[in-house]
């Protein structure tokens, strides 16, 4: 499996170049670029499914896995990136609470990535899914003003009726 | 005419077992001769030809009349012929092989009949009534009661809906009229059959077009979501995206009753939690409104979800079969928060909950039915419908006290097997379990990176599973995942929650060889508002108007909800809040004052009870009592506002624990895991600290080691634990309150002490908003309490 998904991996970096960072020869080789996608996977395995359940338990999950592994390496990278996408795959059905958490991930693994030299698109096979559309969405949460700290949702009575809503 | 051997029963009449067989088939055909062809006056004699296009051989045959039965085999063209002594018409047959099986009936009246068996004839039997539809669960129950269902005009009926559902097919019925009856020569080798047989292989051959639509997670939304919290969906438009908003059920409806236009044949089914951790319009009448609104807008077949279970069986049979919430604690007024239908009633689901996998322990029973049959002409579809085994664990004591939950793919397997035994065409499964995509856009048919806990039970299912659709994770996807066990692709679904989108899923089905192709598609349920239409949609979406019935609906029980939530139950002196973050969200680490005033309504809010401490778990208390809030009168409290608060429906339970215990159960507030659980870098604390009820108090030093084992925690300073100001006695025991989610389980929010230490636990069955209420009304101008915790460094 491993060894199929570094071929398509390859092949995925062949003739891309990096949407958010200076296009260059790729910065991966075929083992960073294993253990990148070795990382993501465990965050995956280990945090994802908590994200329905409490946004807050995946937030915790992740920064806890991220803490686990060498400071400033691809596999810290892999888990911060993997934290970003699965908030991501949350906000698309506006969970509450993805998307602070994506905005959180998305500003933690930007300056890993850029510390460590590795386009968009290299970064972006590390996890399945559309690589035009991902890396087009995390450009455009960047370009967008700086979201406000996320707000507890609060009761808002309105004719008697009371309902939770965001602050 | 051949006869194969045949066996005979009689029930109730005289019969002598000493009879061999082959002694009964010169007896009946004795009879057959001495009376020109009938049987005698006390029997009952059908003979036939059971066939699907090729013979059934070697397939046996059981006949159940109103009185009396028979069995027999056919021979190798499929004919057979079988007797009953003592009988008495109208009858019911069934033949069955290894492949399939079979119905037919014999209408009253008859003692010496003709009667085919095929898969028109099953089609028949199907549509005599609905609760034929399961035509092997017919025939094993049908007696003199059902007797009436098959009068000669119910037959006749029947058999002209499977004639013109054909015609409307298409199939040429080449002057077949009398399905039972017509004389039917199955083709046998190079022998081409009569017409009858031809068609039936021109049914067989024939593929019909199910649709399927499905929902999960609905949650009783069936206003519309808020944007931030379900409302919203991000579609992918060219390289780029496009937000829009969805969900509410007029539009739903509207969804709904296009995708049915496009196929008649047609089915709506669900995946479980349709209602619970609702909205307060729906929570408030204990979701009768989202049961009546799902069933007007056609949901014919959901499983259970851990949510339906919440309040527990009794009230989630009551959901299904109809009549008024328990009257008590203000709640279960007819007309204000019941029976809110014509005449002060509450019908009940129109639609069947199925719970394959849950069995009631004391009686062995399933507590609902397992499967449910859809026939579409001439095929059907079988549904069985299960929630995840690990509900018990999500749902409190009082919602699954007395189940069982089994394993889901072992359930899922035995069912499946035994519907296609029974010969449905098709297996889909209505599963509330779920996994999760990396699609970072909606409808993205590519199901990348599927992972969760559904990918293990569908490893385990076996070739007879057509179709899985799921549900609980709250996420959107259409995978055909390949199945290791079933070794094939299995198709599977799931559409968000809040009814954000329906799941279109197509299935081509031809009798006699089953499932030959499957294809599904999620559908946004997106508003037809300017919002959303102001620029083009992307290619492959559609807006739905709101559906005018169901709107009114809407409108109704959303009026319904606004009176009774302007019912005020109590009066604050100031706002009365939670420990909050700095960014306005919960903070589990610090104390609670609501918390703590709710542990006061578990100590006191149950009439005659008496306990010496309550101890509440911060993530239970949902929201905050504000004082002055736009809408209402400033320090008033309404129901609403604290159904808000306390909205999962926990009872409130008593258990023993000794001195020591207690002190244990506070230093789990920060020990591992915990104490990475829950976070507050600001202030620089950790944990989850217990809301405890006036008269307890307590200290702990924050600047000690948290983290540490289960046992080893050492935080409180032990000297300092009070109840009403005596010196807590490690070695007395202490009569505790909890609410229902604390008290059961293993490890409720990594709590243990209570759950699997506590003894003699009480359920005392008053539901912890119930309780809050009543200690709002028996306490004017509540003050928000005084802390009760101290907190050292």
């Amino acid at each position: 499996m491993r060894s199929i998904f570094l071929s398509l991996l390859l092949l995925g970096l062949a003739g891309h170049s990096p949407a958010g960072l200076a296009a260059g020869a790729p910065a991966l080789d075929a083992a960073k670029a294993a253990a990148l996608h070795d990382a993501a996977a465990q965050a995956q395995d280990k945090c994802f499914k908590e994200m329905y359940r409490d946004p807050n338990a995946y937030g915790l999950c992740i920064r806890e896995l991220s803490r686990a592994q060498t400071a400033q390496s691809v596999e810290q990278l892999g888990v911060l990136y993997f934290g970003f996408v699965g908030a991501l795959s949350y906000m698309r059905v506006s969970q509450a609470g993805a998307t602070p958490l994506a905005n959180e991930f998305l500003k933690s693994f930007r300056a890993l990535q850029k510390a460590k030299g590795i386009s968009d698109t290299e970064l972006c096979a590390s996890v399945p899914g559309n690589c035009e559309l991902r890396i087009g969405q995390t450009l455009a949460m960047e370009r967008a003003a700086p979201m406000a700290p996320a707000k507890s949702l609060i009761p808002v009575c309105k004719a008697g009726v009371c309902r939770l809503e965001g602050q | 005419m051949q006869f194969k051997r045949v066996s005979l029963q009689s029930i109730g009449k005289v019969f002598n077992p000493t009879y061999s067989g082959y002694a009964l088939i010169a007896m009946c055909s004795a009879l057959v001769v001495a009376c020109g062809g009938g049987a005698g006056d006390n029997g009952i004699v059908v003979s036939g030809t059971a066939a699907t296009g090729a013979p059934m051989q070697n397939a046996s045959v059981s006949m159940r009349c109103v009185s009396g039965s028979a069995t027999g085999v056919t021979d190798s063209t499929g004919k057979f012929s079988v007797y009953a002594i003592n009988a008495v018409a109208p009858c019911v047959l069934e033949a069955s092989n290894s492949i399939t099986k079979l119905h037919s009936v014999v209408g009253a009246g008859s003692n010496n009949a003709v009667a085919n068996v095929t898969p028109l004839t099953e089609q028949l039997v199907a549509n005599l009534d609905s609760s034929a539809v399961d035509t092997a669960a017919f025939f094993n129950s049908f007696d003199a009661s059902k007797a009436s269902l098959l009068s000669s005009s119910s037959i006749a009926t029947a058999q002209t809906a499977v004639l013109t559902s054909l015609a409307s097919a298409g199939v040429n019925t080449a002057g077949i009229t009398d399905l039972i009856k017509a004389p039917l020569v199955p083709r046998n080798g190079t022998q081409a059959g009569n017409a009858y047989d031809q068609l039936l292989d021109t049914v067989a051959a024939t593929p019909v077009v199910v649709k399927l639509i499905a929902l999960n997670d609905f949650h009783g939304n069936f206003q519309e979501p808020s944007l931030t919290n379900g409302g919203t969906v991000t579609l992918a438009n060219g390289a780029s995206t496009k937000s829009v908003s969805v969900g509410g059920a007029a539009y739903i409806a509207s969804a709904l009753n296009s995708l049915r236009a496009a196929n008649p044949n047609n089915i709506t089914v669900g995946a479980g939690d349709l209602m619970a951790a609702s909205p307060f319009a729906s929570a408030i009448n204990h979701d009768e409104s989202t049961v009546d609104i799902l069933s007007q807008m056609g949901v014919e077949v959901s499983s259970v979800g851990n949510h339906e279970f919440d309040r527990g069986i009794t009230e989630l049979k009551r959901i299904q079969n109809g009549g008024c919430y328990p009257a008590g604690y203000g709640q279960g007024v007819v007309g204000v928060d019941t029976c809110l239908q014509t005449g002060g009633t509450f019908a009940g689901a129109r639609y069947k909950y199925l719970a394959a996998n849950v069995t009631d322990t004391a009686t062995g029973k399933p507590v609902l039915p397992a499967t449910y049959i859809k026939r579409f002409g001439t095929v059907s579809v079988g549904f069985i419908g299960l929630t995840f085994r690990g509900t018990v664990n999500s749902v409190g004591a009082g919602g699954v006290a007395g189940l069982r939950f089994d394993d889901e793919a072992t359930v899922i397997n035995t069912y499946a097997n035994k519907l296609k035994a029974q010969g449905v065409t098709a297996v889909a499964v209505l599963i509330h379990q779920g996994g999760q995509t990396t699609a970072s856009t909606f409808a993205d048919p590519t199901c990348p990176g599927f992972s969760g806990d559904i990918t293990a039970i569908l490893n385990q299912l076996n070739s007879s599973v057509d179709l899985v659709v799921s549900g609980h994770t709250h996420q959107e996807y259409v995978c055909n995942f390949p199945s290791t066990s079933a070794g094939k692709n299995i198709l599977l679904t799931s559409t968000g929650f809040y009814g954000q989108a329906l799941s279109e899923i197509n299935l081509t089905l031809k009798p006699g060889t089953g499932l030959v192709s499957a294809s599904a598609r999620t559908v946004p349920v997106i508003k037809n508002i300017s919002a959303n239409t102001s620029t083009p949609l992307p290619a492959g979406f559609s807006a739905f108007d709101k559906d005018s019935t169901i709107d009114a609906l809407v409108t109704r029980y959303t009026n319904l909800s606004t009176t009774a939530g302007q019912v005020v139950v109590g009066s604050v002196t100031g706002d009365i809040k939670r420990a909050l973050l700095s960014n306005g969200t919960l903070d589990q680490t610090n104390e609670s004052a609501l918390a703590n005033l709710i542990a006061d309504s578990y100590l006191t809010g149950v009439p005659g009870f008496t306990a010496d401490v309550a101890f509440v778990n911060p993530g239970s208390v949902r929201a905050d009592i504000l004082s002055t809030v736009s809408g209402k009168t400033t320090g008033t409290v309404l129901y609403s506002e604290l159904a808000t608060i306390e909205p999962f429906g926990n009872t409130l339970m008593s258990l023993n624990l000794t001195g020591a215990q207690i002190a244990r159960l506070l230093e789990e507030q920060w020990e591992a895991p915990n104490h990475t659980a829950k976070t507050n870098p600001a202030a620089g604390t950790v944990g989850r600290i217990l809301g405890v009820s006036s008269g307890f108090t307590y200290t702990y030093n924050n600047a000690a080691a948290a983290g540490a084992a289960k046992g080893s925690g050492a935080r409180v300073d032990s000297s300092s634990i009070r109840i009403n100001g005596a010196a807590l006695d490690p070695t007395r025991v202490y009569k505790v309150v909890t609410n229902s989610y604390m008290a059961t389980g293993t490890a409720p929010d990594n709590f243990t002490i209570m759950a699997t230490q506590g003894t003699n636990k009480v359920d005392t069955k008053m539901l912890d908003l119930d309780a809050f209420i009543a200690y709002f009304r028996a306490n004017a101008n509540v003050a928000s309490p005084a802390a009760r915790v101290t907190r050292l460094n």
